[in-house]
């Protein structure tokens, strides 16, 4: 899926839940109201998404909640937020995690994104009874199986004709029947295709061209094709300061910044990794001067994720356009 | 959290369109369902209000195009643990019930997830522990086969030991811990905080030997499938009985048998309905009669609809005869054992007889195919259906049902508006939750962490 760099109109911005990163005395991170406050908030103020993060990818020892259930929760009460959820390929089977990430993407009408971690920790690893020594290989398999997976009913698979009595065309109902080096998955799925077609597939760092992802959260541009997330923690204050990701300045130098960086390329948009109370100031303070400066969109333009960033929405690898597309 | 008095517990088993094969075509039915969350929140508001212990979420593993004729509500549906999360979202007593198969997961992922909706819910998560009848999920995980029983068990066994220490081993601090056993080397804490019941509520269904031990020693609630009074009172007994084995009072263990419901103000109402779901379900083409006559279990299998299967069933050759037509009278002297079970139970669903006005049709023969193979079915007024459950909760048979309905939402706000109604006014059943969590529904403590 290539994006034009002509038609790109709008900065993108995504907020990551800080869900697990407080020690385990601290109340909030059990708090689902909060969290959904949070939500709102990141939402009335137009963001394309929460990004949740998954602690099994963490060395140290943070605990919260497991973050499908968690993203599910924030789902049913939001209506546009986009829902992007971090999973580890390693500690997961594939089917379960399509059915997972399908379901997800039902539960909130099209705005789910899977973040594919490739990391294991030696932890983990002694957690779930796995061996080391797998490799990105797997990884690319997991991957491809997953969303072969999500194909695997037709869009018009149901017909649901009350009158006639036929409830799908089995015809639009297909087996994956991979057999592959690490994984055998027959399938279909027990999910029915995700209304997104295709989740958006993210991912931390350029590492494999091969999962066909879609948005990249790097420091520095990576593929044409990818949209560009760099972290930011932007802080209000009196004096403009820069040290890494953090940046500290008034709402005019902090929009200046984001937007230096947004026209010249660098990145499509920011994943804001702040606490509550500085992204209430920043949705307050900064992001108006961002939509002053038409830069950051004051509406949503569409209901799924997929429409937020601009990304068209794939025809399912069995349907009959598909075919039409190999011919 | 004890009560003195015996209290019947209620669970709604959720397929969104129903568990009769053609619910979602019942005039209202919502044949979309599986995948509108607003809708599957509303019903279970719907039990909720009417002080339901919980509600059900049944699951396969695998799905097959054939299902399509057979249990259309069961081909595909939302995931249950995300799916429960967003009912949690929109509830704030009734329990939720996410069927898992360890067969197919890793014990810290199930205990984590079951531990954040414990938490997302306040306390309200169970977890129906399966091994699964589907040989074909299998395929669907790598594997070159499905395990038999005893692998399934010794499997499920050993899992369940390490969720339960997952479960316990994040309060205050973390408490590490190393299990190394035959199956699986696991090592603690859970990232996820101790949950709000402690351990969340288990429920386990099955028949097996092996099945009923799991049930009776680790259970908090047993679904069973007894399709008549004497099936189960047997089963409840057996399995109170190996409770009591292994040191646990018959109270902390409840068991709750499956019962198909179609209800309505009057008798002949209720069996209107049960004609028509029948009626929706096209005949299968006539055929020989040899061959073997399935009793369902598989991906897509029953008995085909036409009258071959019920001859091989009854013993009596009864092809050909027109479906419409009454059955003769002297059919009831020719017929074999199960013949007498079907006839019983076309009587009992029908309140149609083999004499009299209203006749027993050869259909009727037809739509009682697969008796006896799953769970009790009511058809009858309010009175009738508080009668029956009084009866097997008074008689030592269950401590409440999993009410199935086979059409939805008509079945479920059928059996809470005049169901419930009945048996609050016989004192059987709650008419305000007694607190907040599954547990409290239960009158079951929160149990010490182990650490």
């Amino acid at each position: 899926m290539s994006i034009s760099r002509a038609r790109k109109p709008f900065l993108h911005l995504g907020y990551a839940l800080p869900v697990s990163e407080s020690p385990s005395a601290d109340p909030l991170q059990y708090d689902p109201d909060r969290i959904v406050a949070v939500a709102r908030a990141a939402e009335a103020a137009k963001f394309d998404f929460l990004l949740f993060d998954d602690a099994l990818t963490a060395a140290a020892d943070e605990n919260g909640f497991e973050p499908f259930t968690l993203a599910s929760f924030v789902a049913v009460n939001s209506s546009k937020i986009g829902l992007v959820v971090a999973a580890t390929a390693a500690y997961n089977e594939p089917f379960n995690l399509a059915r997972l990430t399908a379901s997800l993407d039902h539960i909130s009408g099209g705005r789910a994104a899977w973040n594919v971690l490739p990391d294991r920790h030696e932890r983990f690893d002694a957690s779930f009874s796995r061996d080391a020594g797998d490799s990105l290989q797997r990884v690319d398999e997991f991957v491809s199986v997953v969303r072969g997976l999500w194909d695997t009913w037709e869009d018009d698979a149901f017909l649901r004709d009350q009158a006639s009595g036929v409830f799908v065309d089995g015809a639009k109902i297909h087996r994956l029947d991979h057999d592959g080096v690490f994984f055998r998955v027959r399938g279909p799925l027990n999910v029915a295709r995700p209304p997104q077609g295709q989740l958006v597939i993210a991912h931390r760092a350029d590492a494999s061209a091969n999962w066909g992802a879609e948005v990249v959260f790097t420091e520095a541009r990576g593929r044409d094709e990818l949209l560009t997330f760099a972290n930011l923690t932007p802080i209000v204050d009196t004096a403009r300061v820069l040290d890494g990701e953090v940046v500290r300045g008034d709402p005019v130098q902090l929009a200046d910044h984001i937007q230096e960086r947004f026209t010249s390329g660098e990145v499509d948009g920011f994943t804001i990794r702040s606490g509550f109370e500085q992204l209430t100031e920043f949705t307050r303070l900064v992001v108006p001067e961002l939509q002053a400066r038409g830069i950051f969109r004051t509406e949503y333009a569409g209901t799924t994720l997929r429409d937020h960033l601009g990304l068209a929405r794939p025809a399912g690898r069995f349907s009959s356009d598909a075919e039409k597309q190999l011919t | 959290m004890t009560s003195s008095k015996r209290e019947l517990h209620l669970g709604l088993m959720f397929w969104a369109t129903g568990t009769h094969p053609a619910g979602w075509r019942h005039p209202g039915s919502k044949p979309d369902a599986a995948y509108d969350i607003g809708f599957i929140q509303k019903m279970t508001r719907v039990v909720e209000e009417a002080k339901f212990d919980f509600l059900f979420l049944g699951d396969r593993l695998a799905t097959d195009p054939a299902l399509a004729k057979t249990n259309p509500a069961q081909m595909s549906r939302l995931e249950p643990f995300t799916a429960a999360s967003a009912i949690a979202a929109a509830t704030s007593h009734i329990g939720i019930v996410i069927t898992a198969n360890p067969t197919y997961h890793d014990p810290y992922s199930v205990a984590r997830a079951m531990a954040s909706v414990d938490h997302l819910s306040g306390g309200r998560a169970a977890w129906n522990l399966v091994t699964g009848a589907d040989g074909a999920a299998a395929h669907n995980f790598s594997r070159s086969r499905h395990w038999d029983t005893d692998e399934r068990y010794d499997w499920a066994g050993e899992f369940l030991q390490v969720v339960r220490k997952l479960w316990d081993s994040r309060d205050a601090e973390p408490h590490r811990f190393d299990h190394r056993g035959r199956y699986f080397s696991v090592a603690g804490p859970l990232d996820v905080a101790r949950p709000p019941q402690g351990q969340p509520i288990l429920l386990h269904a099955g028949t097996s030997d092996r099945s009923r031990d799991l049930g009776a020693r680790e259970a908090d609630v047993i679904f069973s499938g007894s399709p008549d009074f004497e099936a189960a009172r047997e089963y409840y007994s057996d399995v109170k009985g190996r409770a009591a084995k292994y040191g646990r009072s018959p109270n902390e263990l409840k068991i709750l048998p499956g019962l198909s419901v179609i209800t309505a103000p009057t008798t002949a109402e209720a069996v209107r309905i049960f004609d028509g779901l029948n009626d929706f379900v096209p005949l299968d083409e006539e055929e020989e009669i040899s061959g073997e006559l399935h009793k369902g279990g598989a991906l897509g299998q029953r008995p085909k609809r036409n009258l071959a299967s019920v001859s091989r069933l009854i013993g009596v050759d009864v092809r050909g005869n027109d479906p419409l037509a009454p059955v003769p009278a002297s059919i009831a002297d020719q017929v074999n054992e199960d013949g007498h079970v079907l006839l019983e139970h076309v009587r009992a669903t029908t309140y149609r007889d083999l004499a009299g006005a209203d006749r027993i049709t050869y259909k009727d023969l037809i739509n009682g195919l697969g008796v006896g193979t799953g769970r009790a079915s009511l058809v009858g007024d309010p009175v009738q259906v508080a009668d029956v459950i009084q009866h097997w909760f008074d008689n030592g048979a269950a401590d409440g049902f999993n009410i199935f309905p086979g059409h939805v939402p008509g079945a479920v706000t059928a059996f809470t508006d005049l169901v419930v109604p009945e048996l609050q006014r016989r004192g059987l059943f709650r008419t305000e939750y007694a607190g907040r969590t599954f547990r409290d529904h239960l009158g079951l403590d929160k149990p010490k962490s182990r650490f």
